[in-house]
């Protein structure tokens, strides 16, 4: 079974609550700076878009890895720390727009669905993102 | 000590000098005041001279987000912007949601202290941590929504607060707008930051929020989650937004119309039914929010054609609708865009505007006075056109720009009776004379007449008499119609609020069904912070805030008597509706709720022991304030 998520940005009210969520998840600290997922604001329009892996089938993100350290296992991205070399390949690579490198921690921050249970999806109060099986 | 939570610093910036000083923010003041409104109003009492201009350089402009900011305690992001009321000429604060707030935390303040004035019309630029003065020669002018354009050009991952025309021109009813759509409305805050040259602030963050318990944080939040998600109201307030109250005022008698003469209009097409299935294309969330109460509408066609705007709060609909004597809902939504593109608070707009009418239809005034303007209850065309002059401050508008205590100074004493206002700012929608807690409210609250100060809901909420016993030892507590025991019920609700508001959590999130109560708020703040509150010192912190700002108020001259409503809650009933009959009886309430409060019924000056149990003595010895 592979699991992927999705984005109704029609639901998405621009809370936040995701961004935080998944900060202190992987990071121990609310930052949206440090998150997997990053919602776009258009105050203007009334709209708001969420970014973040689709776990999408072909996986351009992985291909353009020039140290292969970016790798799909298990329905989800991992990245090996210890062999990025931070070219930021991936980030240019991705359609979503859904990979970041933060130079606040020189590290490639990418959603890797909280190993199954992401929990921007639980706490989302407006269903705006979903779990899906493929 | 360290403490987690807040984000450690304050940054003075002084527009005269130029000048940026950043400090860290004290531990005293995080415990005894908890951030957000309590800091502002301890920071105004110490630094704001007695009896200032309220537009001279020395009025400070504060802004603070509580410790909770940036975490995901529900509806945490607020902000309390605070100075010298040009309005009320005495504490004036007011308070807003959206996404400013966190960011702010997140560059690394908590308070913003802004003094001077600048010579040139300059924004500031905050980046984690650094503080920027720049020129905004080329912004000044621009309506909000121009300005936030301008910003957003800039730096699209910035948050942006910024004034309009309205407070360039120094209305004394100016808002401070944020997201576009969200604005610290209340007692002429924008009116401040124009009399300093500021017209906008940008802010961005790349910083965290650490706390000292996550994992008692997180349980509580579930627990208060739970609470919300399960509240009647919930569903109501997440799909229409306040509006829903807009049915709620009619049903039980609280509708404000004609400037508060009547309680009659048809509400067809304001029901927030109506509103919401034709006019609504979204919800804003504020930051950490879980109810996004807030609205984007749009007016399809017609003359009030408008693509994206902000769905008017049930204030608005109230304020500038019905109290004008206008339930077009498009005509309304057209409004309050315009009032928001202006920077101006609705409230007191709709306010000024349904006062002018009045004193129009009486024939106080005449049309020359008016330059022209055919001031009926009702006319759309005029309304409009007053709403423009008001924020350019051009003929007539000029006087309204004053709001209502000093435009009926302007226009004679036979106005004054039909200018509605406590402290020298115009009430909010919901008819005091069908919930008179909150019309103890009204006359007691430290910024003039307001709901948010107290927010009494319980009162309307349908709770049974038995749970009035409980909570306050008194079954009318749960009956919207009678005075008893309001002076408890509102004593314990405005400390609460004081504290909700300190913490900047929102109180719609708090107060709908009392889903973070002082225990909540304690454990929230304490797994946060790692400062140590139980429930009595959140509602000691809470009743020491409104108390230093009853001491800036006796400073600046107010005394008992300003603790008062304006004679039409009190002496004439409405003739129909649920309400009919009923008047506020003030007298009988402020006594007894003067002694709860620690107050001399004379003087409004606090007893000695009440200052003593609030480490407030020495302030209010200072300028002979105790008796």
């Amino acid at each position: 079974m592979v699991e992927y998520i999705t984005i109704e940005a029609g639901l998405c009210t621009g809370c936040g609550i995701c961004e935080l969520r998944c900060s202190l998840a992987h990071e121990n600290v609310f930052s949206p700076t440090l998150s997997r997922i990053h919602i776009e604001r258009n105050w203007k329009e009334g709209t708001f878009t969420p970014h973040m892996c689709r776990q999408c089938d072909d996986l351009p993100c992985v291909e353009a890895c020039p140290t292969e350290s970016l790798q799909f296992i298990d329905g989800h991205l991992e990245v090996d720390y210890e062999t990025c070399v931070l070219c930021g390949e991936c980030v240019e690579a991705c359609s979503y727009n859904a990979i970041w490198l933060v130079d606040t921690v020189d590290r490639i921050i990418v959603c890797d669905l909280c190993g199954g249970d992401p929990i921007c999806v639980k706490y989302c109060p407006t269903n705006a993102l979903k779990i899906k099986e493929k | 000590m360290k403490m987690n939570g807040y984000a450690g610093h304050q940054a003075i910036i002084d527009l005269s000098k130029k000048k940026v000083t950043i400090q860290e923010t004290p531990y005293e003041m995080a415990k005894l005041y908890i951030g957000g409104r309590g800091f502002n109003s301890r920071i105004l009492y110490d630094y704001v001279p007695k009896g200032i201009d309220p537009f001279s350089p020395e009025n400070i402009l504060v802004i603070s987000v509580g410790p909770l900011a940036g975490t995901v305690a529900p509806s945490s992001g607020r902000l309390t912007i605070s100075a010298k009321s040009p309005a009320t000429r005495a504490l004036g604060d007011a308070n807003t949601g959206g996404h400013f707030g966190m960011e702010m935390k997140f560059a690394g303040f908590d308070t913003l202290i802004i003094t001077g004035r600048s010579e040139k019309p300059v924004y500031l630029e905050i980046n984690d941590k650094s503080v920027q003065i720049k020129d905004a020669s080329h912004l000044w002018g621009l309506k909000t929504n121009e300005t936030h354009d301008a910003l957003y050009e800039i730096d699209k991952d910035a948050e942006f607060m910024y004034i309009g025309p309205a407070g360039e021109n120094r209305v004394y009813f100016a808002a401070i707008m944020n997201d576009i759509h969200r604005a610290a409305a209340r007692t002429g805050m924008g009116a401040v930051m124009g009399s300093k040259n500021l017209k906008a602030i940008s802010v961005k963050g790349t910083g965290a929020v650490k706390i000292s318990d996550v994992d008692k944080f997180l349980l509580k939040i579930d627990e208060i989650l739970d609470r919300i998600f399960h509240d009647r109201a919930f569903p109501s307030l997440s799909n229409c937004g306040t509006p829903f109250l807009n049915d709620l005022a009619y049903e039980s008698g609280g509708l404000a119309v004609n400037n508060s003469q009547t309680c009659e209009i048809d509400m067809t097409r304001l029901s927030s039914k109506y509103v919401s299935t034709h006019y609504y294309f979204g919800s804003m969330g504020c930051a950490a929010c879980p109810i996004s109460c807030g609205k984007f509408a749009y007016v399809p066609n017609g003359r009030f054609m408008l693509k994206s705007a902000g769905g008017p709060e049930y204030e608005s609909f109230i304020c500038l609708g019905t109290k004008c004597g206008i339930n077009d809902p498009e005509a309304i939504i057209y409004a309050n865009n315009l009032a928001n593109e202006y920077g101006m608070d609705t409230i007191s707009l709709g306010d000024t505007i349904a006062f002018s009418m009045e004193v129009y239809e009486r024939g106080l005034i005449s049309k020359e006075k008016t330059d022209g303007l055919e001031l009926k209850f009702g006319n759309i065309d005029a309304w409009l056109e007053l709403i423009t002059k008001i924020a350019f401050r051009k003929g007539f508008g000029d006087i309204l720009a004053n709001g209502v205590r000093v435009a009926s100074e302007i226009l004679g004493d036979e106005t004054k009776p039909y200018a509605l206002h406590v402290k020298g700012l115009e009430p909010p929608a919901y008819d005091v004379r069908a919930a008179k807690g909150f019309g103890l409210g009204w006359a007691v609250s430290t910024r003039g007449a307001d709901h948010l100060r107290a927010l009494p809901n319980f009162e309307l909420l349908g709770y049974e008499p038995e749970i009035g016993e409980e909570w306050f030892g008194s079954p009318e507590t749960t009956d919207p119609y009678e005075w008893r025991g309001k002076a408890k019920l509102v004593f314990w609700h405005e400390n609460l609020g004081a504290a909700v508001d300190s913490a900047e959590m929102c109180k719609y999130t708090c107060f709908s069904a009392y889903a973070v109560k002082e225990k909540d708020l304690a454990t929230l703040l304490t797994t946060a912070t790692g400062i140590q509150f139980s429930g009595e010192t959140v509602l000691q912190a809470g009743e020491r805030i409104v108390m230093i700002e009853r001491l800036f108020n006796l400073r600046e001259g107010q005394n008992a008597r300003d603790d008062n409503l304006p004679e039409r809650y009190l002496k004439e009933p409405f003739k129909t509706g649920a309400a009919a009959g009923q008047v506020v009886e003030i007298d009988k309430m402020l006594p007894e709720f003067y002694k709860i409060r620690g107050l001399d019924f004379e003087t409004g000056k606090p007893y000695r022991e009440r200052l003593e149990a609030l480490g407030l003595l020495k302030d209010a010895e200072k300028y002979g304030l105790v008796k």
